[in-house]
């Protein structure tokens, strides 16, 4: 396996059991994503994409085939191990930011940083940098309530960011946003990118989609398109968020 | 760290809703609380009894008439008089030559109007033996108590007791005044210093007179109520007691021990029964507070449970990014202990301030009570309400850890 492949993924499968009934929801999924990649998993609602997302995120595990994250066999790992490789190895961006109401925008960034060994003042200090790297260092005592919509991803984009993870996971980042925060959002996506992190978005909409360098498609379980993207969305809004 | 970061949290949370916070803590409060009361209040009555009992000196032998098993109370505490008892078995012990008798001494009472001139008082008349002082280690305020002669004699000498100068005299000597028991003349001597009250009794508000002119002269009878020994030493007590049964048993023709018509005790015996009776009462209401500490409990488990389905998708963010079950488990826990310390704290708090009041009062009453603050009731008391938070925490920590996470992001 080459040395920048950071995702392995071979014969993967994911049933669901519900008491006598399987749902089967991947059927045998083969690809690779490699490190400082921006790749899109594309298709309709209920094509299996966010399952896929949860299970290469450390959240789920497969039923059968082999995930390799890193040359590390996924599937081998207790619940401890799970929890250690989110902690050190991947970032979420959520559709519903998922940010905790009642603290701040910092305490919302370093939040992760809790569950390491990293003592509070470089925590802190982290978290400052962050926020200021997506533009918010003037939001840094707000709470979520008390931020646009734009803004609460920009610092659920910042917490993605606090443990320094080799993969960023954002499931629809702009399914609740309108279109100028949206291109805020994705502009901050792409520039991360172009300084080598590696990105993995999730979403139903094509034009979003085509953000990212490479669009897997995937339908009822499949994949049914691994493309490079040939005319790239570049977001412009103006601003230079990421320095 | 963790620990300490925990407890900011929740303290942030539990600051976030105060009347809740406040409902939730309340039944720790109350439960703790009514401990701390029961047991300084407990330890305060103890120490009040503990302290009569000494006053009169631990190392006393009461002898009574009327059997009674050794528990039980006399027949002579139940209003029945018995009449066998006389002052010549106090006499024939403490003739029978056992140096660990160092004095004794008959008791009979009764109660009178006491008049001087025109000054009138209702109060207890004792008739005792001239060794009454040394026996109970009384002490006089002035003047003297009545000699081995004017005893023999059957003097009409009085000594009264610190309320009934009071009571009569106010502000003049009693000593050398004449004053009127049953039309019967007796001349004060001597005035008993204060003793304050002892069993039921207050020792001042009392008349001591020899017991011969009492039970002749005012009361008409030859038998005493209940005579007491001293003894040299606590550790002789034992032995003493025996000795007196024998002597006694003799002089009433006993052969068999369970035809007794009198019984014997120690101080140290009726402590006992007293400190048996007030640590079972002490344990039923402990258990009481208990069942209050288990309600609150439980109460605190029901809002935890609710907390946790409130906060689930703070959960399933948690375990997202990273938080171990373990840690999601601790941050719970230290929680629920957070919130049952807190309740814990101030319910110590509220009952070392009501037990204090209840001592204050009691000695406002002139008892002789003590405020009696036992570290250990107190370390009990936060070691019982982390341990509630502990065991009604681990429902809902555990529900809080076993969450998916994905369905946990998803909960609306």
């Amino acid at each position: 396996m080459p040395l920048n492949t950071l995702i392995q993924i071979k014969d993967l499968t994911k049933e669901y059991q519900s008491g006598e009934l399987t749902t089967s929801v991947l059927h045998g999924l083969n690809f690779e994503i490699k490190k400082g990649e921006f790749v899109s998993i594309m298709g309709p609602s209920g094509s299996g994409k966010s399952t896929l997302m949860h299970i290469l995120g450390f959240l789920d595990t497969l039923s059968t085939g082999q995930y390799f994250f890193e040359g590390r066999d996924v599937s081998k790992l207790n619940d401890d191990e799970l929890a250690d490789m989110r902690s050190n190895k991947v970032g979420f961006i959520f559709q519903a930011f998922n940010l905790l109401n009642r603290s701040s925008a910092l305490e919302n960034v370093i939040m992760p940083l809790y569950y390491t060994t990293m003592s509070k003042t470089e925590r802190m200090t982290r978290g400052k940098k962050l926020l200021s790297m997506v533009g918010l260092d003037h939001r840094l005592q707000y709470t979520p309530g008390q931020l646009s919509g734009g803004e609460k991803q920009r610092v659920a984009i910042a917490r993605a960011l606090v443990n320094n993870p080799e993969v960023i996971f954002a499931d629809e980042p702009t399914g609740n946003l309108d279109s100028k925060s949206g291109h805020q959002v994705m502009k901050i996506l792409q520039d991360l990118n172009q300084q080598g992190h590696t990105i993995i978005l999730v979403t139903h909409e094509k034009y979003t989609a085509e953000h990212a360098k490479r669009i897997l498609r995937i339908k009822d379980g499949e994949i049914v398109g691994d493309d490079e993207v040939k005319e790239r969305q570049l977001a412009e809004d103006g601003a230079e968020l990421v320095k | 760290m963790f620990l300490l970061e925990n407890l900011h949290n929740v303290w942030k949370i539990l600051s976030r809703n105060k009347v809740r916070s406040f409902l939730t803590m309340l039944g720790i409060i109350i439960g703790i609380m009514s401990v701390i009361v029961i047991m300084s209040v407990g330890a305060g009555a103890q120490s009040l009894i503990l302290n009569q009992v000494k006053g009169m000196g631990s190392n006393l032998i009461g002898v009574l008439p009327g059997s009674s098993n050794e528990d039980g109370p006399p027949a002579s505490a139940m209003g029945i008089v018995i009449t066998s008892f006389k002052n010549k078995d106090v006499e024939a012990v403490m003739n029978a030559g056992n140096s660990h008798l160092v004095a004794a001494t008959g008791y009979i009472r009764g109660r009178d109007t006491i008049t001087w001139g025109e000054q009138k008082t209702d109060t207890n008349f004792v008739g005792v033996s001239y060794t009454y002082p040394s026996v109970e280690d009384a002490e006089l305020g002035s003047g003297r108590f009545f000699t081995e002669e004017e005893d023999r004699s059957s003097g009409r000498v009085a000594v009264i007791g610190s309320q009934v100068a009071e009571d009569l005299f106010q502000d003049l000597d009693p000593i050398g005044k004449i004053i009127k028991i049953k039309r019967t003349s007796f001349n004060i001597i001597g005035v008993m210093e204060e003793r304050g009250v002892s069993g039921f009794e207050n020792q001042d508000n009392q008349i001591f007179v020899p017991l011969e002119t009492a039970q002749k002269t005012l009361l008409g009878v030859d038998y005493i109520s209940y005579a007491r020994f001293k003894i040299d030493a606590a550790e002789n007590v034992d032995d003493s007691m025996e000795f007196v049964r024998a002597i006694i048993r003799d002089e009433h023709d006993i052969t068999n021990p369970e035809n007794d018509d009198f019984s014997v005790r120690s101080m140290a015996q009726g402590l006992s029964t007293l400190t048996t009776i007030t640590n079972a009462l002490k344990l039923f209401l402990v258990a009481v507070a208990s069942i209050a500490l288990m309600v609150g409990g439980i109460g605190i488990m029901n809002i935890m449970l609710a907390a946790v389905q409130e906060r689930t998708r703070e959960i399933g963010l948690r375990k997202a990014v990273g938080a171990k079950k373990r840690q999601i488990i601790s941050q719970f826990l230290i929680e629920t202990m957070a919130i049952t310390l807190t309740g814990g704290l101030i319910g110590i708090v509220l009952g070392l301030l009501i037990s204090f009041a209840v001592a204050r009062v009691a000695q406002g009453m002139e008892y002789d009570w003590e405020y009696v603050v036992s570290v250990s009731s107190i370390l009990l008391a936060c070691f019982v309400s982390i341990g509630i938070g502990l065991i009604f925490g681990l429902l809902p920590a555990r529900r809080a850890a076993n969450l998916d996470p994905i369905e946990a992001l998803r909960y609306e």
